[in-house]
């Protein structure tokens, strides 16, 4: 078994170049089943390009990885490349991939993952994933932030029984001022709907009314967002979004009040002192590697997730129709009925 | 050296809820309790709770209030009865010329809150609506907002969690047993505190706690609220279930100025923190962002065989009680206003009645005075 990091920045490096260092061949690819048919067999290495992150990221996610090798590209030199040479691809942080990047990959019989920080319009996605079952690959559609090891702990106790039902999510996300505002197909930040689906995934159910106001700061590129949800059985969610913080570390924080107890992940609890002369800086210490450790192990491992396939697009069409009230909320400064109860 | 300023006499009018706010004022030098009052015909337990108290100041108990008011030369009453009686008692103190300091909440009734107002307007004297506003974490957050660290604030956050218990949890009531009686139930939680709510009318967490944060938001943005939506459940005592009002609630408010808040609010349990609750603030603001803890500083103590309900983290170096006593001495002294007057009172009543609303419509509701 073989794990390590792909070296080499493709987008430096000529990708024959590239390619002739790694101990890949060129497999056909049968793929019998949605849910995970690695090509190469049992006890084979799956060759994973990774869109989106740095390649010192990669690199140390590679350390990490069974299964797998890894090699980090960009979009770019991901499509120039014959179609052989990895057998998935996965985009994740800030990679925007069109929808023909992913098509083509798809195309090129690659299973995919999609979590990034901004996710196709829900045509796109249907297309993918109806291309996907065409074809025979895996395409599993992600929220990131899942795979956090703060939002995976509070998830896996709201499944378990010692909190009781919740009463309260509470979600707070401020961000840095960016140059350009990173929006989301329904034209809202895509941190934020990104964490509508983190409610959505936490509650385990749709809300039936919501309510959405938008407070400029003092430009026309950043807000804060402010969105308030009622759930059929009466427990709520109050998600804040802004991204008017001058440059530098970004907050969030999630409590969640249950019937017999409470979570709190808060990195204001989170944070080390610095003491260097002057007032003392508080560090953020932050939660590593984990997440997208997590993401890509169980993208190899083909654990099957509720975001696979169809159900991950029937989510996500959930979280956009939600968008969307969100988004008429704030332009009517109404509350917006969003519909009978559903199970997520 | 300054020349001695006479104190303050006060009458405490009632301790029926609490004492708390009688023994805040008193820690001021410049406040003396001088008498005990109620009015004769309240039932025992109060007489009893009234009692008590005055004994342990050492000062006479008298079962009239106007006698007292008229008797005792008297600058200051301090308020603390049931919620329903708390407009009247402060009304008839100040109608006999004197300063009110009152317990939240404000009152249970519209009428009642407009006719404090009117009287307070009409006689002048000065009005405290006892608050939190003194804790070290909130004036450190006042004052950075003064120096301008943050910007001109655009969006606050606050989080008012008590976690303290009220009875059985919801659920807990078998069949056939008749609801439970919300004046009862407050008058036996007095042992622990968590009578907060006393009255015969039932009273949801908005109404009973919500004077701090919206207190908070008010002292640190200087902005009135215009609109709210909210929700509300009773999701964890049986006693809120039974007397239909909240023990959990989240309220977004739309401000003066283009500011936005919320609030998220709960009598959410004991065992959900380990030192009273969870209190914060967040406050956004042109540039920068305050993160708050409510509870700083603190110590922890920790030992073998620690009682549950003993908080683990342990507030420090509070100067509460002494600030809103200066800030009321200094009204008193200047003619001034207080750091929360009878009218923000109203206003933040007014607030939490179009919560109310909101919770009950589904709708963004109007703040209606």
């Amino acid at each position: 078994m073989q794990i390590g990091a792909i070296l080499g920045n493709l987008t430096q490096c000529g990708h024959s170049q590239l390619f002739m260092a790694f101990p890949w061949n060129c497999p056909d690819v049968i793929v019998t089943s949605i849910l995970v048919q690695w090509p190469c067999g049992a006890g084979s290495m799956v060759r994973l390009a990774v869109c989106g992150v740095d390649r010192s990221v990669c690199d140390a996610v590679a350390h990490r990885i069974r299964g797998a090798t890894l090699v980090s590209c960009t979009i770019d030199t991901l499509n120039s490349t014959a179609g052989c040479e990895f057998d998935a691809v996965a985009f994740v942080g800030a990679a925007s991939p069109s929808a023909e990047a992913v098509r083509r990959s798809v195309r090129e019989v690659k299973h995919v993952l999609l979590a990034t920080e901004t996710i196709l319009s829900t045509a796109d996605l249907q297309e993918v994933i109806d291309a996907g079952s065409a074809a025979g690959v895996r395409v599993v559609v992600r929220n990131p932030d899942q795979t956090l090891p703060s939002r995976r702990m509070i998830h896996d106790e709201l499944r378990g029984s010692r909190l009781g039902i919740p009463g309260l999510i509470r979600l707070h996300r401020w961000e840095s001022k960016n140059s350009s505002r990173n929006l989301d197909p329904v034209n809202l930040p895509a941190p934020l709907v990104r964490d509508l689906d983190l409610v959505l995934w936490l509650a385990n159910q749709l809300p039936n009314r919501l309510y959405a106001v938008e407070s400029g700061a003092t430009d026309n590129e950043t807000s804060t967002i402010q969105v308030h949800l009622g759930f059929p059985d009466g427990s709520m969610s109050l998600l804040d979004y802004a991204d008017t913080l001058p440059a530098g570390n970004d907050h969030q924080s999630l409590s969640t009040i249950c019937a017999h107890g409470a979570m709190y992940a808060d990195d204001h609890a989170n944070r080390q002192l610095l003491l260097a002369g002057g007032i003392a800086r508080a560090e953020p210490t932050s939660e590593g590697l984990a997440a997208l450790t997590m993401l890509i192990q169980q993208f190899v491992d083909g654990v099957p997730l509720a975001d696979d396939g169809q159900s991950g697009i029937a989510r996500w069409r959930d979280v956009r129709r939600l968008a969307d009230a969100v988004r008429r909320s704030i332009d009517t400064r109404l509350s917006i009925y969003v519909g009978d109860a559903q199970h997520v | 050296m300054s020349d001695p300023v006479a104190p303050f006499r006060c009458a405490v009018l009632s301790v029926a809820k609490h004492d708390y706010v009688a023994r805040g004022v008193a820690s001021h030098p410049r406040f003396e309790l001088v008498v005990v009052a109620d009015d004769p015909d309240v039932p025992d337990w109060i007489h009893e709770r009234n009692q008590l108290f005055a004994d342990s100041q050492g000062v006479p108990y008298v079962r009239n209030v106007e006698r007292a008011l008229r008797d005792f030369d008297l600058q200051v009453a301090i308020v603390s009865p049931q919620a329903e009686r708390h407009c009247d008692l402060s009304i008839r103190a100040a109608l006999a010329g004197k300063h009110v300091i009152q317990d939240k909440p404000l009152s249970t009734c519209r009428a009642e809150c407009e006719r404090l107002v009117s009287t307070i307007d009409g006689t002048g004297v000065r009005f405290l609506m006892w608050n939190r506003n003194g804790l070290p974490a909130i004036q450190h957050a006042q004052q950075q907002i003064a120096a301008g660290a943050i910007g001109r604030p655009i969006a606050i956050h606050a989080d008012f969690y008590f976690a303290k218990d009220s009875g059985p949890p919801r659920g807990s009531r078998l069949p056939g047993y008749p609801p439970m009686d919300w004046q009862t139930h407050l008058i036996a939680s007095h042992i622990d505190g968590s009578d907060g709510g006393l009255g015969r009318a039932p009273m949801g967490e908005m109404a009973v706690e919500g004077i701090y944060p919206l207190g908070y938001i008010r002292l640190l943005t200087g902005a009135e609220v215009h609109r709210v939506f909210a929700r509300s459940t009773a999701h964890f005592h049986q006693v809120h279930a039974d007397n239909d009002v909240e023990d959990l609630a989240s309220v977004t408010l739309e401000m003066e100025r283009g500011i936005v808040a919320t609030v998220a609010i709960g009598r959410i349990g004991q065992a959900s923190h380990p030192s009273g609750g969870e209190i914060k603030l967040r406050i956004l603001g042109t540039a920068g962002a305050l993160v708050i803890n409510e509870a700083r500083p603190d110590v922890g103590v920790y030992y073998r065989n620690q009682p549950p309900k003993e908080h683990r983290q342990r507030r420090i170096a509070s100067e509460n009680d002494f600030l809103l006593a200066d800030n009321f001495a200094q009204a008193i002294d200047t003619s001034g206003p207080t750091i929360m007057d009878a009218q923000a009172s109203q206003r933040i009543y007014a607030t939490f009645e179009a919560a109310l609303k909101s919770c009950r419509t589904g709708q963004v509701e109007a703040v209606v005075l």
